[in-house]
């Protein structure tokens, strides 16, 4: 194949063509000599298929974190290959420089380093390296057919870690968590449900909490302590269907939804429950359970990281099948997910009274702040702001609603704007946790 | 400097010159459809005024003409030999002058090597200069040898049947019933050139070789009107054929294009070759082996302009065919969703405003005042204004007015309303919420 500087040769013997005395005969020669040079130059590039090529760099990152991916093409034939190189991956991996340029003489090799800015959580696959050989005068080139580069690509994805910009509240609500675990002493030891110690009676302690038994043997009055439950079970239930898919500010409401999951993970962790995941719409999706509690939460954000939504109606059928079943212990179920008004009333709310009866249910759905926003009129209101008002308060009304049958069902609603929504859910857990109601 | 550069330079500075020195040669030759060229009608540097004055002083009549079938028609109109002056000769008519006078003199300034296929003279073209220079006449011709060396030596010719002079920069030869004169280049007649050499005594004694000259002064294409009906060779004429060596315009197996040449004049009637029969179809065919259509409009432009224009087009061709092949392939994936959340909620909004539904946009507003007012006072949903405006320490009228009041009639009135609603509302939420009744204080 020809470069563009091929076209340069006969460009030159336009001159010749045009003001020469024969203009036929030249054409012929300014033809000849061109073609002549372009297959010479094709015959001395170097072959592609003495090329080697391998990958080495990040295999995660967090989402606006960058990564770096090293390509390295070894040049395993005898000639000098002058290499072009374009290392192709899908467009969301914000994968550059896209190409590269070297000389690999016989026997050298090269690293082209690729730096990985992605704008999306979950898997960012290497798709394509496309090599090409030009020749010295860079007339021609040798280049292969799209599977052949396909082939000899070799795999890598990168795997983009959810954002977590809950993160900045974390340190708050561990804070809390060691205040409701005790570890922290600001009210002695914490007050929970679960049998802690005995210990002996001071002024000021219930005296409830008076064990008699124990005092008899111990010929003091002895009071127990209590501690908050352990070893609970949270089921993280993410709504992967076609209501995560629409936009709240710049990010779909899925990234609200995974962000709160990530928060109350680590938090649930820390606190010795035991957390699983269940991301499902017209089928389940991901499932994390079960394992060793260490792991768990690498697993977690592994698996959440692979979420995305699906243009489908959330089929909660699925859900009562997962968590109604015989072997399943009580657990707090958290789902997360849209409270518009018809999926949760054709979908949740008739399930809901026999989750309830076996399970803690928190309903969290994240609300666009926009909508609170313009619920209000703002100073100088037209009547467009009014009707927008007016259509505010509607959807507001009907959230009410939707949110008042949910708890008369025996769930907990967590309704929140998007900035305050993972906090709240966190908030939630502290406190049921601290209640001893999980 | 990059190394591809320093192997550059050298390149496009060649080229450059070589460029420059084809166009400034292009520029200074002169061109047949120049009116000044060689004509007798002026003294300028490229005109034969100069050569024209010395023939008549020579007592030579000079009549000027300015189509091939004038000249031919006046020199049929007497009996005696004349001298037909070809000054352009690759645009004039050559097939209508086969009905000279016998014994007339053609003399003709550098003919093209398409011009002498045409004429069907016994001649063809053996070499060509990049410009004119002197030649000495190495031959027995009496007139050349009386204008000794001259700067004829542009195009030689060759011929078979007559003599050659200057190494074949002067061919004479007979042909049909007159004799015909090539002169290689025309620089000797022009006015600017004509005293250098034995330039003005050559050309003076191959045109005074008659009392008249016919001089054609063309400098557009001189073509008889194209008839449907290819014209009848000229073998038919009633002139004797003296030699009977005429064989037509072409002989067998002559072709328009041996040379590689676009022949421009070659055919103007699409039926020429087959009118012939004996040969002129098969050099229409080689002509289209050489790369040209038959098309007359396409016959007409010049050899260079059709293999530049050729040209361009293929590196057009290269420069796409290059572009063409991409370093791969772009890589496409599922994008996500765009809609925004609030998309149903601004489309209701727009719905009420183009409606123009006043009403339930109120509506909506005051049921919404009308429920935060409720709760936050701890009344029952169903509470009318009184309750709320006792419950609020609140004029009952004042209440009324802004959760009763009756439809907005305008978009002013609308807005009003739910400004009020709004305030309404921020007032009594922003106090705390009374004792019920019964409680303590």
């Amino acid at each position: 194949m020809i470069t563009r500087r091929f076209a340069l040769l006969p460009a030159l013997g336009l001159p010749l063509v045009a003001l020469g005395p024969a203009p036929w005969p030249t054409l012929g020669a300014v033809l000849a000599v061109a073609a002549l040079l372009a297959g010479l130059d094709l015959a001395i590039a170097g072959p592609l298929t003495g090329l080697r090529l391998r990958r080495d760099g990040d295999r995660t990152v967090w989402l606006g974190n960058t990564a770096r991916v090293v390509l390295t093409v070894a040049n395993t034939g005898r000639r000098t290959v002058r290499l072009h190189l374009r290392d192709s991956w899908v467009p969301s991996a914000g994968a550059g420089p896209l190409f590269h340029t070297a000389v690999l003489r016989e026997g050298a090799e090269h690293a082209f380093t690729s730096i990985l800015t992605p704008t999306r959580h979950g898997d960012r696959p290497a798709v394509r390296v496309t090599l090409r050989s030009a020749g010295p005068l860079g007339l021609a080139y040798r280049q292969r057919r799209q599977t052949w580069n396909e082939k000899n690509t070799p795999a890598w994805s990168l795997r983009v870690l959810p954002r977590f910009p809950s993160r900045r509240i974390l340190p708050e609500k561990l804070a809390r968590l060691r205040i409701v675990d005790g570890t922290v002493v600001t009210r002695g030891r914490g007050q929970g449900t679960e049998f802690d110690a005995l210990r002996e009676y001071v002024i000021g302690d219930d005296v409830r909490s008076i064990d008699w038994r124990a005092s008899a043997r111990a010929h003091d009055v002895v009071v127990r302590t209590w501690r908050p439950e352990r070893d609970r079970r949270v089921f993280c239930i993410v709504d992967t269907g076609r209501t995560s898919a629409v936009r709240i500010g710049d990010a779909p409401r899925l990234d609200a939804s995974i962000d709160a999951a990530l928060l109350l993970s680590v938090l649930a962790t820390r606190a010795d429950d035991r957390v699983d995941l269940l991301a499902m719409d017209a089928k389940v999706r991901t499932r994390v359970e079960g394992g060793g509690q260490r792991a768990k939460l690498g697993r977690l954000i592994d698996a959440m990281a692979s979420l995305h939504p699906e243009l489908a109606e959330t089929d909660f059928t699925l859900l009562g099948q997962e968590m109604l079943r015989r072997d399943r212990k009580r657990a707090l179920l958290v789902i997360f997910t849209a409270l518009d008004t018809a999926p949760m009333i054709a979908g949740l709310l008739p399930l809901l009274p026999k989750l309830t009866a076996r399970h803690k249910v928190i309903v969290a759905g994240v609300r666009d702040p926009l909508v609170s926003r313009l619920a209000n009129l703002p100073d100088g209101a037209s009547a467009a702001d009014v009707h927008r008002a007016a259509a505010a308060q509607r959807v507001l009304a009907e959230r009410d609603r939707v949110r008042d049958v949910l708890a008369h069902s025996g769930a907990t609603v967590v309704d929140a704007d998007a900035g305050t929504f993972a906090g709240q859910v966190a908030d939630v857990y502290l406190l049921l946790k601290a209640s001893g109601r999980l | 400097m990059k190394r591809w550069l320093r192997a550059a330079i050298p390149f496009a500075a060649l080229t450059a010159l070589i460029t420059g020195t084809l166009i400034v040669h292009a520029v200074e030759t002169p061109d047949d459809d120049d009116p000044e060229y060689l004509t007798p009608q002026q003294v300028q540097q490229i005109s034969g005024g100069t050569l024209a004055e010395r023939l008549r002083a020579r007592g030579i009549a000079v009549d000027r003409f300015t189509s091939t079938e004038q000249a031919v028609k006046a020199a049929n109109s007497g009996s005696a030999a004349v001298t037909l002056f070809l000054a352009t000769p690759d645009l004039a008519d050559l097939e209508s002058i086969r009905s000279l006078p016998a014994g007339s003199t053609i003399v003709a300034v550098n003919p093209s090597a398409s011009a002498l296929r045409r004429s069907g003279w016994p001649a063809t073209v053996a070499n060509t200069y990049w410009n004119t220079g002197v030649a000495a006449p190495i031959c027995g011709d009496k007139i050349a040898n009386d204008a000794g060396p001259a700067a004829v030596r542009k195009t030689e010719y060759r011929t078979s049947r007559g003599s050659v002079c200057y190494n074949g920069a002067v061919a004479v030869f007979r042909h049909s019933w007159y004799n015909v004169t090539l002169v290689g280049s025309p620089d000797p007649f022009r006015d600017d050139r004509i005293a250098e050499h034995g330039n003005a005594t050559l050309v003076v004694g191959l045109l005074a070789q008659h009392q008249r000259v016919l001089w054609l002064d063309v400098h557009e294409r001189d073509r008889a009107t194209p008839s449907p009906t290819p014209p009848t060779p000229t073998r038919t004429r009633d002139r004797p054929d003296p030699d009977d060596t005429y064989d037509g315009p072409l002989r067998p197996g002559e072709s328009y294009a041996d040379d590689g040449y676009y022949d421009d004049e070659a055919s103007p009637y699409p039926g020429d070759g087959e009118a012939d029969g004996d040969g002129r179809a098969e050099g229409d065919s080689e002509a289209g082996g050489g790369g040209l259509p038959s098309d007359p409009l396409v016959q007409s432009l010049p050899p260079a302009l059709i293999t530049t224009l050729i040209l361009l087009a293929l590196i057009l061709l290269a420069l796409a065919i290059a572009a063409a092949r991409r370093l791969g392939a772009p890589v496409a994936e599922p994008l996500p969703s765009k809609v925004p959340a609030n998309e149903t909620m601004l489309g209701h909004a727009r719905l009420y405003q183009r409606a123009r539904a006043r009403d339930s946009s109120l509506d909506i507003l005051r049921a919404a005042a009308r429920r935060k007012l409720t709760t936050h006072l701890g009344l029952a949903p169903h509470a009318d204004s009184e309750q709320i405006a006792h419950r609020a320490g609140l004029p009952v009228r004042y209440v009324r007015d802004i959760l009763d009041r009756d439809s907005a009639g305008s978009n002013s009135d609308l807005v009003e309303a739910a400004t009020l609603l709004q305030h309404l509302v921020r007032d009594v939420t922003s106090t705390p919420t009374p004792p019920h009744e019964g409680e303590q204080s």
